[in-house]
């Protein structure tokens, strides 16, 4: 296999002096859907923000395409291509979706940001029959895929997201999940999902981490996780 | 030295910081203790003024007509102006009891002192009186203040608070007449009895006014009383609740106990404390004006004193005021011979400034570059401190320069002024530099395991 | 007679579209820090500071005071003026966040500290300032600070109603000054992350939007606007003391309040609104009060009573009295604000939908 574009060695990390990420290490290489699963208050989250950089990380390593960016800040991942779509406070609710696009392309020339806003409204349509209406107005699903919108402008190679399906109506969850498998197939983008709904995720993953207070019950294939019988009672309420 | 500090600092000093120093105290129950920003702080002191200046003149003419029934007439037969004013009904006595007109007043407030201060039972009516008014007056607003803390955010709390003192002080007190005598002000009748005057008099030195010696000792035994009060409420389980309660009032609620009534009952002593301290200042700083009591003198200095000495630390709010008020007057003190003294070095400066500013813009261009090329976030930051402070001491230093013979023929108003600039400065340094005052809270006291062994071992018993 | 003047209403929508841009500062600086700027009404008197520099400058040359050759002087006085004060205010303010508020926020001040801290600046400001005209030699200033400044202005005659130059130009920087505040802010991209900014500053910086610098031109235009407003301002002052304008705080605190403190729009109406209840309101409130007492009084002489009720109301001095009323009312009618009401609910629970 070739070198993972995103490594973590012996994770350990939490907020302050509470640790709630136990000694992590995974790999994820490109162009697959990784797909991160576990009961509730598991460490899910605080893993995607100590790979993003937003918790205290006391030991181990994450390294991106080969480069070690364990102590870089936000930002500067952000530039390298690494996105981190939040549970919530994802979108400027105050700001029209048209701006909160145009705040996505900040850093990016006119015309280039242009180009890309056309390129993300093909892959989520109903956004462009409410360019011109506030974020708050816009119900969860809608808000949700001009997050992702929001990202993707910004042409990531790795993109994790965060229970993007949280307090969504089942049906537009679906919709939701299904336009991720888009995402790597039509846009090349390496995805790391994190997700309540362990069935639908995992059909779609290519291999999954399960995780339980903290450390790693599971890596492999997804589609083995969903037949293991054991593992999918116990953690994750599958029968 | 020391007879140089006795010039500075007088008696009269010794009052105001004492009265200040009541003021900081119940201020400091209110927001350093209960947490409630009273930026509203002028109209507490000013109420205690009022009852003396409003309420205690009417309270003394009424007193005055009943002992001495010809009183008016002979006023008005005497002052051609009050028998426009006064026609001796009970009526015209409440309305016009300081009257809009300062003469009247004049005349009227000592004459009146006389007849009452002469008889003991008279002027023990008058001073239960102004100090009953000023003692619900100001629990009344303290009262309404601390409805307002029930009901808004922090920083509203502090705007409402900040108008409505500004509102109720310079819009109705200064400009309506008959409150307290409108812009011209009321003068007061002293509520102390002869007797009083004679008890102080072979302790008052040699040049100094009997009041001011009854209103410094009784303002001492004030300030003692608060004090101790003060002290007493933050060791007592109430002080702990009231800071448990400015940290996080839901906590303290969900133990049970009300918030907003042990809130108003702090508001209510700190306001009625306050309001004390105005009338001991107004005995003395007479007429009354309301225009005296502004947001500066009375809110904005006392909160500089509690935050330089440390909030919620009654010791180190007393610390805070000596040092702001002993800093203040030593600044208004020496400023003239300060200036008078820079005058031979700033005009050679004022020559010297084409080469002074080209050769100080040079060197801010240079440390421009440095800070621009530097690696290091410590040189970067030396830079920009030694931009700002050059380009401050140059900027003010040429200014200075130009304008120094201007300075000292108006030095009584920078006299004035400079002060204030400092105290400014200050507290923004010390909000800075440290936040939690000279002395910070401590802990409340609690007892010990040693105490706590002997008292578990004796109920053992 | 219950309505007031023209010229009196001309006078009243110049000092509302002061207490306007007033109010859009002091919200935009209140939605940046979070913390009310107790500073503002000093920063409007800076402004005003510079029209009475700029007046001694040319007093010679506008002497006599109403002269009609003088188009450039006065061209000068009335363009510069306001200029110059946006651009100096605008550099207090930001020199307000740079020294003072950002770098006790940055240590973890609370509010009660940072509202003192703008307090305690203030207090710098308002002295230094009465310290400079003190201290500066200029020629004429103490003339100047005795006489009131409209006797400056330039009257003007418009369809019979006698007013004067700055107050017709005043609601006309007002307007030109809100649009542009709103081209800038709707239509710009850096105007728009100034909002992203202010909305969520950790989204922003993840996408890269410098959220220190959109403060700072926060603070800057909520300065200047205050600048420019005083400058013209000036003219409306009884006479040029610090301490006489120092009262405009409560207007704006209440014109703000009653626009919510977190729209800009918002502060926009409600500063107005304060404006017109200062200044209409009052007099209507007056005459009508005036017109009750005459009433009862022809009630009292008719059924024979010998009292008579010769009062004059007289309101002028207690118009801050009524703003501060108009905040007690907002705050337990409406605590967000004018930006806080619904207003399409309002229509259909009316049926008007």
């Amino acid at each position: 296999m070739d070198q993972p574009i995103l490594a973590v060695n012996s994770l350990n990390s939490g907020y302050g002096k509470f640790q709630v990420v136990f000694d992590v290490s995974f790999n994820v290489y490109r162009n697959e859907i990784f797909v991160i699963v576990g009961p509730n208050g598991s460490g899910k989250s605080t893993l995607l923000k100590s790979i993003f950089g937003l918790t205290t990380i006391y030991s181990g390593s994450i390294s991106y395409m080969g480069k070690d960016v364990t102590k870089l800040p936000p930002h500067v991942k952000a530039r390298m291509g690494i996105a981190y779509l939040p549970q919530t406070d994802n979108v400027f609710s105050e700001l029209t979706v048209r701006e909160n696009l145009m705040m996505a392309t900040y850093t990016l020339k006119e015309s280039e940001a242009r180009d890309r806003v056309e390129e993300v409204l093909k892959i989520y349509p109903v956004l462009r029959n409410k360019l011109d209406y506030k974020a708050k107005s816009l119900s969860g699903g809608e808000r949700q895929m001009l997050a992702l919108a929001m990202t993707l402008v910004r042409r990531p190679s790795i993109i994790m997201l965060d229970e993007p399906t949280a307090n969504l109506a089942p049906v537009v969850a679906r919709d939701l999940l299904k336009k991720v498998s888009i995402l790597r197939d039509e846009m090349g983008i390496t995805v790391i999902l994190v997700e309540q709904n362990a069935r639908a995720a995992l059909e779609m993953g290519d291999r999954a981490l399960l995780m339980v207070s903290g450390r790693v019950a599971y890596e492999g294939p997804a589609r083995s996780l969903l037949q293991d019988a054991e593992l999918g009672r116990r953690y994750l309420g599958l029968r | 030295m020391i007879e140089e500090l006795l010039r500075i600092f007088t008696l009269a000093d010794l009052l105001d910081v004492t009265v200040i120093l009541i003021v900081v105290l119940a201020l400091n129950l209110m927001a350093g203790y209960a947490g409630i920003p009273n930026f509203g702080m002028a109209l507490f002191v000013f109420i205690g003024a009022f009852s003396l200046a409003g309420i205690g003149t009417r309270v003394a003419l009424l007193l005055t007509s009943i002992v001495d029934p010809g009183f008016i007439d002979r006023l008005s037969r005497a002052h051609l102006l009050i028998a426009k004013t006064y026609n001796g009904s009970f009526k015209d006595i409440l309305l016009y009891g300081v009257a809009g007109d300062p003469m009247v007043n004049r005349v009227a407030a000592p004459e009146m002192e006389e007849i009452i201060s002469q008889d003991l039972i008279l002027s023990m009516i008058l001073l239960v009186t102004v100090l009953g008014a000023a003692i619900i007056l100001g629990a009344l607003m303290g009262i309404i203040a601390s409805f307002a803390a029930v009901r808004l955010k922090e920083d509203y709390l502090a705007i409402v608070l900040l108008a409505f003192s500004e509102m109720m002080v310079m819009v109705i007190f200064a400009q309506t007449d008959f409150l307290v005598g409108g812009p011209n002000g009321a003068y007061v009748v002293k509520p102390w009895p002869t007797v009083l005057e004679g008890a102080v008099k072979p302790i008052t030195p040699p040049g100094i006014s009997s009041d001011l010696m009854i209103a410094l000792i009784v303002s001492l035994l004030v300030l003692l009383l608060t004090f101790v009060y003060a002290e007493r409420i933050a060791n007592s389980p109430m002080g702990r609740v009231l800071r448990a309660m400015r940290d996080d009032d839901l906590v303290i609620a969900t133990f049970g106990r009300d918030v907003p009534l042990t809130r108003l009952k702090v508001m209510a002593v700190g306001a009625m404390i306050a309001s004390i301290a105005g009338v001991l200042y107004a005995t003395i700083r007479t007429p009354v004006v309301a225009s005296t009591y502004d947001r500066f003198t009375w809110t904005f200095v006392p909160w500089a004193m509690m935050i330089l000495g440390g909030m919620a630390n009654n010791w180190g709010v007393v610390l805070g005021a000596i040092t702001i008020y002993v800093g203040q007057r030593l600044i208004y003190y020496y400023t003239p011979s300060v200036f008078q003294a820079m005058v031979p070095i700033l005009d050679v400066i004022s020559r010297l400034a084409v080469p002074l500013i080209l050769s100080s813009t040079a060197l801010i261009i240079i440390l421009l570059a440095l800070r621009w090329r530097a690696k290091t976030g410590l040189v970067r930051r030396l830079a920009t401190y030694t931009i700002i402070g050059l380009t401050g001491f140059m900027g003010s230093t040429l200014i200075l320069a130009v304008s120094i013979h201007h300075i000292i023929s108006n030095i009584v108003y920078v006299q004035a002024l400079l002060p204030k600039i400092f105290l400014g400065m200050v507290i923004i340094l010390v909000l800075y530099l440290r936040p939690q005052g000279i002395i910070p809270e401590k802990p409340a006291r609690t007892l010990s395991r040693r105490e706590l062994k002997e008292i578990l071992a004796g109920r053992s018993r | 007679m219950v309505l007031p003047s023209p010229e009196f209403l001309v006078y009243s929508i110049a000092y509302g579209s002061v207490l306007a841009l007033l109010c859009i500062g002091l919200t935009l600086t209140y939605m940046v820090t979070k913390v009310p700027n107790f500073a503002h009404a000093t920063l409007a008197i800076t402004g005003a500071t510079v029209t009475l520099f700029l007046l001694d400058r040319i007093y010679y040359s506008l002497h006599p005071v109403r002269c009609h050759g003088c188009v450039v002087q006065y061209a000068t006085l009335y363009l510069l003026a306001p200029i110059l004060a946006f651009i100096i205010v605008g550099l207090v303010a930001l020199a307000e966040y740079l020294l003072v508020l950002r770098p006790l926020a940055r240590r973890g001040m609370g509010i009660i500290g940072l509202m003192i801290a703008t307090l305690a600046f203030d207090m710098i400001l308002y002295n230094v300032l009465s310290l400079t005209l003190y201290i500066v030699p200029a020629k004429n200033l103490s003339r100047l600070m005795d006489a009131p400044l409209k006797g400056f202005d330039v009257g003007v005659t418009l369809a019979g109603v006698n007013t004067s130059f700055s107050r017709l130009l005043l609601p006309l920087v007002a307007i030109t000054l809100a649009v542009a505040l709103h081209m800038f802010l709707t239509r710009t991209k850096f105007g728009v992350s100034l909002r992203a900014s202010i909305e969520n500053p950790d989204l922003a910086r993840v996408l890269g939007i410098n959220v220190d610098l959109a403060y700072m031109v926060s603070w800057f235009l909520a300065g200047g606007l205050a600048g420019a407003s005083g400058a013209l301002w000036a003219f409306m002052i009884e006479s040029y003391k610090p301490e006489t304008a120092y009262f405009i705080i409560v207007s704006i605190f209440a014109g703000s309040i009653l626009g919510g403190l977190g729209s800009v729009y918002g502060a926009l109406v409600g500063g107005f609104l304060i404006g017109l209840a200062e200044t209409v309101g009052l007099v209507i409130t007056q005459n009508l009060l005036q017109l009750l007492l005459n009433l009862l009084q022809q009630l009292l002489n008719m059924l024979g009573l010998t009292v008579t009720l010769t009062v004059t109301v007289t309101l002028t001095q207690y118009q801050r009295f009524f703003s501060l009323i108009i905040v007690i009312v907002v705050l337990l009618v409406a605590p967000q604000g004018l930006a806080g009401i619904n207003f399409r609910g309002l229509l259909a629970r009316g049926g008007l939908k």
